[in-house]
């Protein structure tokens, strides 16, 4: 359990979102790609992941389909819909102005 | 569009909960393998890469549990959960679910009935174009109560004319009248209105058109749905048919739609004639042109962008010279004192006028006050059967804490019974509403006034429905759901539960409360039945059984003066002759129903003092009226013939009369005159007659004279035609009919007995007998229950304790004393409420009791008796199966 992997609050949602955006993705994948992406730093809680997924389909972020895998079995694959790329582009402006804030504070507390 | 989406989710998730269960199952299995995989080709072994996948992943079951959470429809999971629990619970105890189920209903649905009542009568707004637009325009009299609605043709014409505040200015009146002949002749309802009626109100036709200006051709008719329905079979050719009305020929023109009954709520016209078409029906009286016939009542609709207050002020400018030109006038052309002192005054008439309102306005409030009351009893009763099965089931929830459910999560369980409970009781109430709101209007209406109101469920009576079932569920549900609650739950897991004191000051309050209610609705009960049978036996002054009374119109066939008065000699000699026949006479007014009219009379000798003005009530009758209906003639004599037109003018009063103006001095041979205004001779008292009633049971009998119709200063254009028989009444009414018809065919005529127009007068008082003795019966019945329930209990938790004091030595009797005794002090405690809360609530009911006291010694006994010889009977029932029970049995009992 190393300090590393624990992710801040509500940021799941914005690097879920973010990482769907191009390509539809089964949820296995979607841990994988977080993982790959930031060099080994986050690890997505596989147990947080899918109410994760859960709740966003409810919100109508995104939507879920059945479809084949490269190794030919049946998984859910996520993408985003309209409403989501919205909700994307909001949290993503919302997290660059937070981290920008804190990197301020971080700087000139130097 | 995305609401939609969302929608869609949430229902799936909701109807199609094992497949997304399944999904989710399938999903996580995949991620599953393909972690194990990942570990497989990292180099694992698949057993030891399998059990380290399901490590990492964590439990599955939580993940489950969680998505679960996330899909937010958790609460209907569990809610629709507790309901089938719910259910099968109250399935098991079949006993309490009936009597729940039936006081909810009768608390709910008396509630809503009365709602729907008040709703119709009160508070709906009439169904026409901009209701709150409209206005009645009265005269008022500062610092009094009530206000003059009715004014003459002129004052009519004038406003309409003059003010501007008003875009129209519409007035109607109604009438009774014939449609068709012969066989399948009925009575209906109509109105006749002015010019501007319809588009004033705001109303238009569903077939056909409205009426307007109908100057050129007064002789058309627009009906009511009603009508159309009934007479016409929904047939859309009716517009263009004739109709006989009255007996002349009428063309429809339209058909009005459903639901519109014109301005006046509580009535239901069946036709609309032009205004102009009272001269067609009655040709003898020309009331248009006359200052001192007031019988129109006055609605404005305001021009758009007119306030209430402006037209108001604009209305004060005007009144005065409207007044001055168009008031009534007294022969010597002196404008009437009374109309001189009325000031403007405006009232919303948004929901239509009615005189119903404030005819009802009394009884409606209690009855409201007694059905709250009722709901109240009902809550309290099954609040206190609820409270001891959570006692019982303590265990249970015992268990449930200790299995780690949350506290919350109880409450919402025990409250989602309590909703299931007063769900099944809305259903069945509203099933009671809607018999019950229908029975009390036909109870409103009278022989004389029949009463409809549109009283189908609509969105304010199911609203408030829906509130009282929210309200009661929290009301009967929380306090037994909180207290399964409090406690903690150790001692119930290890089966001490006779050793647990139980809520029982929570259930004995609620018994008192519930005594102190009950005592409230039997006293009102008490109260209403007492005066219904005082205001029964009152002491009428006349024999009101046997006596036939049949109006007869003849004015309308054109007949007056001497032809009418050959037509009524000739009428009676052919009544005597029917069977049975004990007297005929004739009179102007009826003592109650159609009675009299008023004034101030002149007596020889007698000087008033400064302000007095007392009235005389008047009747104009013929010789025997007093036989025929049974008053006595106490001193002097009878009408008779000789007491024609030209001879010397009599009169005969009553006794008070003879009493307040000659003392005891003799009344007979002295004279009396009416007013100046009726050019009438002073008149000879030739007879005293007994006191009677008039008009109003409770009122005593006013100062009366009475004067021969042949000498009346005023011929009546109609009169009631009197016949005392050996038998019932109206048996006679068909022979009766046929010999006035065998002198004109299309003679106007209608009956009614005697003694159904006093009962006529007794509406409201009936109404609040039965419904306050119905209601304070079930919360007799509620009370009787809910001792019984809490008595029950307490002896079934003592059982052991009783056991032990028999088995050492104590006598059945002191064993029932020590239960009896509880109950005693309970029924005490809340009788002394209840007498305090009947004390404070008399004014409330003052105006509707009749030689009563309401908060007398009597009553208060009479309800106080009742009340706890039932409660007594309730809790002696289980005190005397404990004091009997056999003591081995009983410490045996846990």
């Amino acid at each position: 359990m190393g300090k590393p992997s624990d992710l801040i609050q509500g940021t799941l949602d914005l690097l879920i979102l973010k990482t769907i955006a191009l390509q539809a993705m089964h949820g296995w994948r979607i841990a994988q790609r977080i993982q790959q992406v930031s060099g080994d730093v986050l690890q997505v809680q596989q147990g947080s992941l899918y109410p994760a997924l859960h709740r966003l389909e409810q919100e109508g972020w995104i939507k879920a389909d059945w479809r084949e895998t490269e190794n030919n079995r049946r998984a859910k694959f996520y993408s985003l819909t309209a409403a989501g790329r919205r909700q994307m582009e909001k949290e993503l402006s919302n997290w660059k102005r937070l981290s920008g804030a804190v990197g301020l504070v971080v700087e000139g507390a130097r | 569009m995305r609401l939609l989406d969302r929608l869609r989710l949430r229902l799936r998730s909701l109807l199609r909960r094992d497949e997304v269960e399944r999904e989710l199952l399938d999903e996580v299995g995949f991620h599953l393998e393909e972690l194990t995989r990942s570990k497989i080709e990292r180099g694992l072994a698949p057993e030891a890469a399998r059990a380290e996948a399901r490590r990492e992943f964590g439990g599955v079951d939580q993940v489950r549990e969680e998505c679960r959470d996330r899909r937010r429809t958790r609460w209907i999971e569990e809610f629709t959960a507790d309901v089938r629990y719910a259910l099968r619970l109250f399935a098991r105890s079949p006993g309490f679910t009936a009597v729940a189920l039936v006081s909810l209903a009768l608390g709910i649905g008396a509630n809503a009935a009365i709602f729907t009542l008040v709703e119709a009568l009160i508070l709906r707004e009439l169904p026409v174009r901009e209701p709150g637009a409209l206005v009645q325009i009265v005269g008022v009299r500062p610092g009094r109560d009530g206000a003059q609605g009715s004014f003459s043709y002129p004052t009519f014409r004038w406003l309409r004319e003059k003010a501007p505040m008003f875009s129209h200015v519409f007035t109607w009146t109604s009438r009774k009248i014939e449609a068709g002949e012969g066989e399948g002749m009925e009575w209906i309802a109509s109105d006749l209105v002015s010019d501007d009626y319809f588009v004033g109100l705001g109303a238009a036709p569903a077939l056909g058109r409205a009426l307007g200006d109908e100057r050129q051709q007064p002789s058309v008719a627009v009906i009511s749905h009603r009508w159309w329905r009934r007479r016409f079979d929904r047939d859309p050719g009716a517009v263009g048919r004739t109709v006989r009305l009255g007996g002349i020929p009428f063309t429809v023109v339209g058909v009005m739609p459903e639901g519109f009954f014109g301005a006046v709520v509580g009535s239901s016209p069946d036709v609309f004639l032009p205004l102009g078409a009272q001269t067609l029906l009655s040709p003898g009286a020309d009331r248009f042109a006359q200052v001192n016939a007031v019988w129109l009542p006055l609605v404005g609709r305001l021009r758009a962008g007119v306030s209430e207050a402006q037209a108001a002020t604009g209305l004060e400018r005007l009144w005065p010279a409207m007044i001055e030109e168009t008031g009534p006038r007294d022969r010597e052309g002196n404008l009437n004192a009374s109309f001189r002192a009325f000031k403007s005054g405006l009232r919303p008439a948004a929901n239509g006028l009615s005189g119903l309102r404030q005819r009802f306005q009394a009884p409606l409030r209690v009855l409201g006050a007694v059905v709250v009351v009722v709901w109240l009893v009902a809550c309290l009763n099954l609040s206190n059967l609820m409270l001891a099965r959570a006692i019982k089931r303590r265990r249970e929830t015992a268990l449930r804490l200790a299995l780690g459910a949350g506290r919350g999560r109880l409450l919402r369980q025990g409250l989602t019974e309590s909703l299931v409970l007063a769900t099944g009781g809305t259903a069945l109430g509203v099933l009671f509403a809607l018999w019950f709101s229908r029975i009390l209007t036909t109870w409103l209406s009278t022989s004389r006034d029949t009463i409809s109101l549109d009283i189908r469920a609509n969105a304010a009576v199911l609203g408030y429905t829906a509130a009282i079932t929210v309200l009661t569920t929290l009301l009967f549900g929380l306090l037994p759901a909180v207290s399964a609650l409090r406690s903690s739950p150790q001692p119930f897991l290890k089966d001490d539960s006779h050793r647990i004191a139980g809520t029982g000051a929570a259930s004995r309050a609620l018994l008192v409360a519930q005594i102190a209610l009950s005592l409230l609705l039997v006293a009102g009960a008490t109260t209403f039945l007492r005066t219904f049978q005082n205001l029964l036996s009152v002491d009428l002054g006349f024999e009101p059984d046997r006596v036939l009374v049949a109006s007869v119109d003849h004015e309308r066939v054109g007949w007056k003066g001497d032809t009418s008065a050959r037509f009524y000699g000739d009428l009676e000699s052919r009544l005597r002759a029917l069977p049975g026949v004990e007297e005929v006479s004739f009179a102007s007014g009826t003592p109650i129903q159609n009675c009299c009219w008023w004034d101030v009379l002149s007596v020889e000798g007698y000087e008033p003092a400064k302000g007095e003005r007392p009235n005389t009530f008047m009747n104009s009758v013929a010789p025997g009226f007093f036989r025929a209906i049974g008053q006595r003639i106490v001193r002097g004599r009878d009408f008779d013939a000789h007491d024609a037109q030209g001879a010397r003018a009599v009169a005969i009063v009553n006794q008070s009369f003879a009493l307040k103006f000659f003392g005891n001095g003799e009344a007979l041979g002295r004279t009396i005159a009416l007013p100046a205004a009726y050019e009438a001779r002073p008149m000879e008292i030739v007879g005293i007659v007994e006191d009677a009633r008039f008009r109003d049971l409770r009122d005593p009998p006013p100062l009366a004279a009475y004067f021969p119709i042949a000498q009346a200063p005023d011929r009546p254009s109609s009169l009631e035609v009197l016949v005392r028989t050996s038998g019932a009444p109206l048996a006679l009414a068909s022979a009766v009919r046929q010999r006035v018809h065998s002198f004109h065919p299309a003679m106007p005529v209608k009956f009614r007995s005697l003694a159904q127009e006093v009962d006529g007068v007794l509406t409201q008082e009936r109404l609040l007998a039965l419904l306050s003795a119905f209601f304070g019966a079930v919360a007799l019945a509620l009370g009787a229950i809910g001792l019984y329930g809490v008595v029950s209990y307490s002896v079934a938790r003592r059982t052991s304790e009783l056991g032990v004091r028999v088995a050492l030595g104590a006598s059945r009797a002191s064993v029932l004393w020590l239960v009896m005794r509880q109950s005693l002090l309970l029924v005490s405690l809340g009788l002394a409420l209840g007498c305090t809360a009947v004390f404070s609530l008399t004014g409330f009911v003052k105006s509707l009791v009749f030689g009563v006291q309401p908060a007398g010694a009597a009553t208060l006994a009479i309800a106080a008796g009742v009340l706890s010889g039932v409660a007594l009977l309730a809790a002696w029932l289980p005190a005397r199966r404990a004091a009997s029970a056999d003591p081995v049995r009983a410490l045996r009992y846990e």
